[in-house]
């Protein structure tokens, strides 16, 4: 992974996004399905809710709460002294 | 030295606070160049900002200010020594223009021909961007010194938008630049930089917001004063390719900013809340 959290900020923007078109209603094969092209009747896989498309999603989400819980770790707040010293480094303290 | 302001709306608390406040330290704007108050674009942006519930109430007290609000209140209470009068606060900007006697002209795009003619005829030594479109350079070089913008990060480290969450998230100190703006995103000159300290009272990130929008101008008001004392040069960003940018964060994101923010235990030095340095020594800002 990058460590740069712009990467996880889009990629949870755009997990969100495909959440929200996830159809939760409906026919057993629609529900929950991703479609293979937005909107629907548009290029790539038009009028098809894909296989691999629902795998590649339940992944990103898996990834998501991988991530989620390494924010934490991987970027931890850091102390007064910390602070401290950043900011005399960059003229401001 | 002549001012003028910039704003996204007549109704912009932060644009006339920004006014009120450059007038009550004697810098009356020569005038203020601010965008309609509602079109297409504000409405949207402004459901995206606050949503459904807030924007009606606002529109409403916009429509109906006098039956909607029995007690005139201001938004950002840390603006409300900047927005108080008499018995009232004022809610507009031709409020604050009546008052202190300034122009006010409202334009569609601050960019266009129109926009930038009137700045021109009142030849502002520097403007005041409060808010509204992306500027051009065209508008960005008719005042004499440039347009001056309050960001609420510490330049070159966090720059773009989110940036006091940015600054919680990646552990960069919090603080304010008072900068001239270019063609880039936050990356101009900088005029003033401090750190702000008193996030330990905050207990969230829009309490955080509110006294740094309120901070950002008294910053304001003092980098115009000590530009018109000709005591300060405005500092290049060396690192100004450099990708600082940073984009609205997700609200996930801002649930760790903010847990961030009530754990950290930043006490100002000595007391005070300013860092005491006007200049800004290096190339790095």
């Amino acid at each position: 992974m990058t460590d740069d959290l712009r990467y996880l900020n889009a990629a949870l923007k755009m997990n969100e996004m495909l959440k929200e078109r996830l159809p939760v209603r409906g026919r057993r094969g629609v529900v929950g399905g991703v479609t293979g092209s937005y909107p629907i009747w548009g290029a790539y896989q038009p009028m098809r809710y894909i296989s691999w498309g629902g795998k590649f999603m339940t992944d990103a989400l898996m990834l998501e709460l991988r991530l989620m819980r390494q924010v934490d770790t991987k970027f931890p707040s850091q102390s007064e002294a910390d602070l401290r010293t950043k900011l005399e480094a960059s003229g401001c303290a | 030295m002549r001012v003028a302001v910039l704003c996204s709306s007549p109704y912009s608390e932060t644009g006339c606070a920004v006014a009120a406040r450059l007038a009550q330290v004697g810098f009356v704007p020569v005038g203020a160049l601010t965008l309609p108050s509602w079109d297409r674009a504000t409405l949207v942006r402004k459901l995206g900002q606050w949503g459904m519930r807030d924007s009606v109430r606002y529109a409403t007290a916009k429509l109906s200010p006098s039956k909607s609000t029995s007690v005139r209140q201001v938004r950002n209470s840390f603006l409300e020594h900047a927005l108080r009068y008499k018995d009232g606060v004022f809610r507009s900007l031709s409020e604050v223009a009546d008052h202190f006697q300034f122009p006010v002209v409202t334009v569609a795009d601050q960019n266009s021909p129109s926009a930038v003619a009137q700045l021109k005829q009142w030849s502002p030594d520097v403007a005041i961007f409060s808010g509204g479109n992306i500027l051009r350079d065209r508008l960005l070089q008719t005042p004499r010194l440039g347009v001056l913008n309050s960001h609420l990060a510490l330049l070159p480290e966090v720059r773009g938008m989110s940036s006091p969450e940015w600054s919680l998230l990646r552990a960069v100190p919090l603080g304010i630049t008072i900068h001239f703006m270019d063609s880039g995103i936050d990356t101009g000159p900088i005029v003033l930089r401090r750190e702000f300290v008193i996030a330990n009272d905050c207990d969230s990130l829009a309490d955080l917001r509110n006294r740094m929008i309120a901070e950002g101008i008294e910053l304001i008001a003092e980098a115009v004063a000590v530009l018109e004392r000709g005591s300060i040069a405005a500092v290049p960003q060396a690192d100004r390719e450099q990708d600082h940018q940073f984009f609205v964060m997700h609200e996930r994101l801002k649930t760790i900013a903010a847990r961030r923010l009530q754990g950290r235990d930043l006490k100002p030095v000595d007391g005070k809340v300013d860092g005491g340095n006007d200049k800004l020594g290096g190339n790095d800002g």
